[in-house]
This record gives structure tokens, sequence and C-alpha cells, in this order.
């Protein structure tokens, strides 16, 4: 048996959550494998059983602290099913719509600016003092503060529709607890106009960094890949409802216009011994080619075209790249990203102008059922929550796929990529090699605590003592 | 209980009580507030949860119970009766499963908002006991969640003295006593939503709770919910320092909302870089302390063996360490699987139910992952102070960015003591 020397990148910084990555090296140096782990565990989808359905979307939330809206509203929307809501009325409709474009702006400029400029910015092996959002302070105020401004309003959208900026509690089953005040609106119309053009800047900064690193960026943990997301019935790209669309490398469609109520008969997770996140693949593809991209650049590669016409003109430009097929560069994620992010602008300075947010018919009813499927596209690709309750009201079953899960796959590839192309049979391995690793699960913008609804274990023996050497817990292999 | 008027003092204040009032009626007429959690207007006297204790004469009692009478010295806001009071809070919060954030009582529980006034910054002072309670949502209008009971009883003397049902009893005794209904469960009582003893105002707590109506009333309109008070938020400076200090950040076990949260001080970010800079934190590349810190902020509780790891590293690195958010200070909700999930060994039904029953998993080998890569789950979830000491509590679910700017602002002056306890938020 050969030696195998283990290089390990723990913890993933600049990352949401938690997780490492290591890379199994042979006698030769030359990289035989590489994995992404999520290294913690919370079980929600067990101890959320036995609640009682209106608490779900509140608890449910908790999952993640990154988009809490969108586990929020995606067990909102399974719940509604369970109330036999089956149209929301158009104030509910908006309200969370809006309250969905606020999350997935501040997310994306959080994962832009915050955590992945300073690669962009500095390059990927620049000094790790200098990589993180206080460099880009020091050395690009004026873009550092405009982002830090984007991202507030985002998270004040939130703050006004879901009454808290983190884990608010305004999509209730059936609709919503609030419609938008005329004092919020009008706060918020404050400072619309100015987040347009700050959009476009954001958009023009990762598109002509795209542009200018294409034939470097073409070969960095990119692959072609099938694609999925939520489309609108006309083909439009839509966050927040739609029906589901699979199309393959060459854009040819999987499935299209599913209803996504229908999901597991589309969809598997598959085990695998060495990882407990899960693989998700389309059943009638199998493991070997089911497997699937979601998120900013799988939407864009998805969609047909998208609603409001500045982010419209954006998409095309950047489907022009591909000649309009689907788009494999792992890196121009950040491009799709500030392209939502133009458009989430631009559909929350749509909806400030609408009455509708102002109406009082928050809240409808209808036959009950003991099934609910709630999907979203959640800021890093498409979310799935599935619940069953029984008579009681009380939640029998739950199943979360989060957008995170469904990248297994691709993240894994992109790092065994990256890590064979930086890493392979270099004598001395350096701290900006292994950054090239963590840049490539960057671009995905993982949600590690989205993922840590899963769990896993570990062949090993630890003793928990307190601070006052008392053992408190104890634990052995084979659980 | 004196059949005629009287006065008594109550902290050197002359108070005149009417007929047959108790002292907390004597002082509700005379507007001055004893904080109470099991006497409620509309229900005789119990004198059971002891929030109300104040000193008379030198002895402590309740003053719900506690007949007015000539010449009485009450003590109420002394350091000794506050602290007393908090103590009985505290153990409230301790022996039940008050999980604020995702209680729909939550800003208008009256639990929550006596911990408020008596400036609790968290109960941390007692071991969680966690007990393993049940959820009786068999009657179609009403469910009793009792992991948040508090054994006020208001529900059972509204029920049997008013309605004249008597849904409500105890069982057991000392610790063991519990509020238990008329049957198997409440669907087999004849409990209606009429009744007075399920009106919003009996239950305290979010035990008795209407169903179908969660969460209906938004946040900011609650009852508890008060505005922001004056002088507090985005108006205050950092103060400037000799030398900056030095702050490292982790999450162990927790969903990043702290974190998240942390960002929300938004353009105050630009202040806090000419004070402090950051070690260790997810928010850089520093994956090591490359030297001792002044503080340390903890997001999340205790899941497995690396959480502990990363904790007592931060313990040793840091001279103040802060536990921050609901899960740091007492596990928040990853603990549900310590005791609510009624399992005799939950973590086991935690991996059965994601890698094993589930019906739309490919499993052929009916394994449970076991990576070496990966850390150990230990068997409960442990909150920060279980495992290392820790020096200050900031709670909320996350805390506002306004309340860990100030906080920060605070440890960095050296100035513990205003740490902002106006801004506390549970949930």
């Amino acid at each position: 048996m050969s030696k195998h020397k283990i290089v390990e990148i723990s913890p993933l910084t600049r990352v949401e959550g938690h997780g490492k990555v290591t890379i199994h090296l042979n006698e030769e140096n030359e990289v035989q494998d590489a994995r992404l782990h999520i290294v913690e565990f919370r079980g929600f989808e067990r101890f959320i059983q036995g609640r009682l359905l209106w608490e779900v979307p509140v608890i449910v939330q908790r999952l993640c602290g990154i988009c809490p809206v969108s586990h929020h509203l995606a067990a909102a929307k399974a719940m509604d099913q369970i109330v036999g809501a089956k149209q929301l009325t158009p104030t509910a409709e908006k309200m969370r719509r809006l309250m969905h474009y606020g999350q997935v702006m501040q997310s994306h400029v959080l994962h832009f600016f915050h955590l992945c400029s300073p690669d962009l910015l500095f390059g990927f092996d620049a000094p790790v003092e200098k990589r993180n959002i206080f460099g880009i302070i020091n050395e690009y105020p004026e873009l550092a503060v405009q982002a830090v401004k984007m991202r507030k309003y985002g998270q004040e959208i939130i703050e006004k529709t879901a009454g808290k900026k983190i884990h608010g509690t305004g999509a209730i089953a059936g609709g919503i607890n609030k419609n938008l005040s005329v004092e919020e609106r009008d706060h918020l119309r404050q400072d619309i106009d100015e987040m347009i053009p700050w959009a476009q800047e954001a958009l023009e900064l990762a598109k002509n960094y795209t542009l200018d690193n294409l034939d470097y960026i073409k070969g960095f943990g990119s692959f072609p890949s099938n694609h999925m997301s939520l489309v609108r019935e006309d083909g439009a790209l839509d966050l927040y409802h739609g029906n589901l669309r699979a199309l393959d490398h060459k854009g040819e469609a999987i499935f299209d216009q599913v209803d996504y109520r229908s999901y597991h008969e589309r969809l598997v997770e598959e085990v695998r011994s060495w990882s407990y996140m899960k693989f998700p693949f389309i059943k009638d593809l199998g493991t070997q080619d089911g497997w699937y991209r979601v998120g900013p650049l799988a939407r864009m590669n998805t969609a047909s075209f998208i609603d409001t016409p500045l982010a419209n003109k954006a998409h095309q430009e950047l489907m022009a790249v591909s000649d309009g097929k689907p788009n494999p560069t792992t890196l121009a994620n950040h491009w799709a990203r500030m392209i939502e992010v133009l458009h989430c602008v631009e559909k929350i300075r749509e909806l400030l102008y609408d009455d509708d947010l102002q109406g009082t018919d928050l809240i409808i009813k209808g036959d009950r059922q003991d099934e609910g499927i709630g999907v979203i596209e959640a800021p890093r690709g498409n979310l799935i929550h599935h619940y069953r309750v029984d008579e009681n009201d009380q939640v029998q079953f739950c199943n979360l796929i989060v957008s995170t899960t469904h990248n297994n796959e691709a993240m894994n590839r992109a790092i065994g990529g990256v890590a064979r192309k930086f890493i392979s049979k270099e004598p001395k391995i350096t701290e900006g090699m292994l950054n090239h690793v963590e840049v490539a699960v960057r671009a995905y913008d993982p949600c590690l605590s989205c993922a840590t609804h899963a769990l896993g274990q570990m062949p090993l023996e630890i003793e928990l003592l307190d601070h006052t050497g008392v053992l408190m817990d104890k634990k052995a292999k084979d659980l | 209980m004196s059949d005629k008027k009287c006065t008594f003092t109550l902290d050197g204040k002359e108070i005149t009580s009417q007929p047959g009032q108790t002292i907390m009626e004597a002082c509700d007429d005379a507007g001055i507030h004893i904080p109470r959690l099991c006497d409620v207007e509309g229900l005789r006297h119990q004198g059971s949860c002891r929030v109300c204790t104040v000193k008379v004469n030198g002895c402590t009692t309740s003053s719900c119970t506690q007949p007015a009478e000539e010449g009485l010295v009450v003590e109420s806001e002394t350091e000794e009766i506050i602290n007393l009071r908090r103590d009985v809070v505290r153990m409230l919060f301790h022996e039940g499963n008050h999980l604020c954030p995702i209680c729909e009582a939550s800003g208008n529980c009256e639990l929550q908002a006596t911990a408020y006034d008596l400036g609790i910054t968290q109960p941390t002072k007692f071991p969680y006991l966690q007990p393993v309670r049940s959820l009786d949502a068999s009657h179609p209008d009403i469910a009793l969640d009792t992991n948040r009971c508090i054994r006020c009883g208001r529900c059972i003397r509204a029920s049997q003295d008013v309605d004249d049902k008597g849904i409500f009893g105890y069982t057991g005794r000392g610790i063991h006593r519990n509020v238990a209904v008329n049957g198997d469960n409440l669907a087999d009582t004849n409990a209606s939503l009429e009744d007075v003893a399920f009106s919003p105002e009996i239950c305290p707590v979010g035990c008795i709770i209407r169903k179908k109506v969660g969460f209906s009333t938004p946040i900011g309109k609650r009852e508890f919910d008060d505005p922001m008070p004056e002088g507090n938020g985005k108006q205050k400076n950092i103060k400037p320092t000799a030398q900056k200090k030095r702050i490292a950040t982790t999450s162990l076990a927790g969903c990043f909302g702290c974190h998240m949260s942390l960002l929300d001080i938004d353009e105050r970010v630009l202040d806090l870089m000419k004070v402090a800079e950051f070690d260790r934190s997810p928010l850089n590349d520093i994956k090591k302390f490359t030297t001792r810190c002044d503080i340390g902020l903890i997001e999340g509780g205790c899941c497995n063996e690396e959480n502990v790891h990363v904790l007592q590293e931060f313990r040793k690195n840091c001279d103040i360490l802060v536990a921050v958010g609901q899960c740091a200070i007492m596990g928040g909700l990853p603990v549900m699987r310590n005791a609510i999930m009624h399992s005799d060994d939950p973590l086991k039904d935690c991996f059965d139910e994601a890698y094993i029953n589930s019906p739309y998993i490919q499993n052929d080998r009916h394994r449970i992952p076991d990576d070496p890569a990966l850390p150990l789950i230990l068997d409960s979830v442990y909150s920060t102070v279980d495992v290392v000491k820790v020096d200050y509590q900031i709670p909320g679910c996350p805390p506002s960015g306004d309340m860990l700017w100030q906080t920060l602002s605070a440890l960095i002056a050296g100035e513990p003591e205003s740490l902002p306890k106006e801004l506390i938020k549970y949930d």
C-alpha cells in the first residue's frame, strides 16, 4: 500500500460556516484526491419532528444566519400548502418577494465584497494579512464603504419586512404578519436610486475581472456539468417561485417546467462513506452523469431571460461568452452573482412603488393538507424544504436539500481540479497554493452552516471535561 | 389580614393599604410595581413563584400573600432582594426548556420581560436541567408545550375557580412537580377556547398557546418590544486606546448569524479598525492564533470534539472571552436534540433519520458516513460556559449589531460595567 500524505486546509475561512479540505497526496506528491468536509452537526431534520407547523418557518431559519430568509420562506411556502393557501394575497406574496430580494442582495454583496474580493483584487497569493475585508477597506476605501452600504440596505429591507435583520418572523403559514408601512416604504425609497448605479459598478468589476482573466479562469476548477434552478413559466429567472428546469452541458433540457413538489421523483441523494454531506443527482441520469450545479451561474445558464432590463442585458453579455450555451467557468459565478444583485435592486425598486405592499389582506387559508414542499432559489441556489404533519399539526417528517448540498459534487470536483493543477508534484506546498483551493470553494459561496443540518461521525474517542476538570461527556467509536 | 386601613413603609416610603389588602395589592394601588409571575388579577393568590419576595420586618416572604398590617417595615428594591429575585427567575429558566428564539410567546412573555427588568443578561448561573417534557397538541384549538411551563398555577386556579372545570392540576413533588390535565391529554378534557384558563393573559409564558395563529404579531409590535432607548445605537463613538486591541472570533456549532450581526455595525467598522485588529477569525485567513488576544468572541455551542478544542484554545489565548448569542450561552437550538425529541438515543435517531430511514436517499449499504476527517460528535450539546470560564454573555439570536457595537466599545475602552443591558433581547 502506498503511503499517503494528507494536507489539510482547516478551518476554511472567508466562507459561511465551518468546513475543511483534505488533499491526499501519494509518495510522488501527486494529488490523488481532494475532499470538502463539513465538520459540524446540529440535527434539525430530526429534532424538528414533533414541533407545531406554524413554528417551523421560525425554527428552521436557525439553520443559517447568513440566508435565514431563504429557509424562512421555503418553510413558509411548504406550510402554505399544508394550510391550503393555494394563492397568497398580492400583499403577502410581494412582501415575501421584497424580503427575499433584500436577502439575496445582502448575501451576494457580503460574499463578493467582504469574503471574495480580496482574492480578486489582491491576487490568490497575496499575503494573509491583506486578504480580508479590512485589507479592502485600507486600499479601496470607497469601494468598501459602498459595499458596506449596499449590504446594509439589503439588511434594512429584511428588517422592515421580517422585524429583524437576522431571524425575523415575517412569513407565516398562509401569508405574512405585516405589510410595509408608508413610513417604512418612504425610508427605503430614499436610497434605492443610489443602489442601482452601485450595483452596476459592482457588476462591471466582476465582469471585467472575468473577461480580463478568462483564459486563466477557464482552466480554474471549471468543467462541463448539468445545471438546475427554478424558472418562471415563460422561462424567466425567478428567485422566489417557479418550476424546476435542468439543462445538460450543451443546454439541452433534461427536464423542464417540473412542479417542484415532485422533486423526489427527479432527484436522489446519494450517501457516500467518506462524507456526511449527501450527493444529490438526477435520478434518470444516475450517479455518474446526473450530478448538477445550482446557484447564480446555474441560474444564468438555465434562465431564458431576466425580466428586469438592466440585468437582462447583463445576462445576455454573460451568455455570449459561451455562445449561449451553459457557461462552465466556475469563477464566472461572481459575474453571475453581481447580475443577480442588479436584478434584485431593480425588483426592489419596482416593489417599493407598488401600492399592494400597503394592502391589509395578509393571510389566506383553505383545505388542510398533510404534506407541504417549499422550494426557493436561495442566494447559493435551489433550496428544498419538505414536511409532513399529522392531524394535530405536529411535524412528522422533514427533508431538506440545501443549496450547498446540491453543489457538493461540483465543489469536490473543483477543488480536485485546482489541487491537481497547483499542488501536484510541487516540492513545497505554500499557503498561497492552498488558498487557490479555497478560491475554488468560495466561487460556490458554500453555506456550510446550512449544510450542517446533516450529520456525521468519526471513529475516535473523546472525553469532554468542564473547566473544573469534571468529566461531562465521553464518546467512543461505533455509535 | 387587617380589616381596616393601615400604613406601612416600603423602602422607607409610607404606603396606606385598604382593608384586606396584601402588601402587593397596596403597592399596586400606590403605583409601585413589585415583580411577580404566579400572581395575576382575578385569581386567588398562591405565593408559589417567590418572584415577589420582599423582606418584612427582616424576614423574607411573598408580598402577594402577606397581609398588609400597620407598622410593617418592608424592603423591596434592595440589592439583597433584587439578587434573590434574579436567582428565582434564573432558576425558572434553568429548570425548563426556554428557547426564546423560537417561542411564539417571545416578546409577549412575562418571564422574559421580568428577566429583562431584573437586568439578567442571561440566566447562566446554574446548570440547565433540560428536562424531557411533552408537547400536547391533541386539542383542535389549543396546544400545551410543557417545556415552557413555570408551574405558576395560574391555569389551575383559573380553571378550578373561574371556569369551574378543573382541567389542570399538579402532579409530583419538588422538582418533579408538573402541571397535568385531567385526562390522557387535552383532547380528553372539556377544554374550550372560551375558558378563562385559555385566555392570553392567564399563561405568563408560551406553555398554553392557541393553535394556528403563531407569530401573527410582528416583531416590534409585541407587548414587551420596547423601542430602542434614547442614546443607544449608532451615534455612540468608540473610544480610542493607546494600543490597538486584538480581537479573535470563531463560530462553533452556531449558524453564523452572530458573525453576520457583527457585520451589521455597518460603517462603524471603519471606527472599529482604528482601535482594533483581528487575529484568528473566519472573516480573514488567519487560521491559528498569531499572538495573545485581548478579546475573543465565541458564537455557537459545542456539538463535536472540534468545537471543544477550539473553545479551549480561545480560552487559553484570549484575556476576555465573550459568549455571543443564545447558542454560545445555552446551546441554542441544537440543544433541542438533548431533550426535546423524546428519544432514548437522540444522536442515533439523528443519524438514522438522515442516512438510513429517508425514502429519498440512495444508501445501498445502509451505512452512516465515517470519514476520519470528521470530528466526533458529542452525545449532548453543551454551552460554552459548560466547558470553559466565560467572562461575559451577550444574549440574542443573534444580538443586534448595535448591541455588539456597544459591547465591543465597552470592552475596548475597558469599561465592561457599561455593557448595554437595555439592549438585551433573548430572541
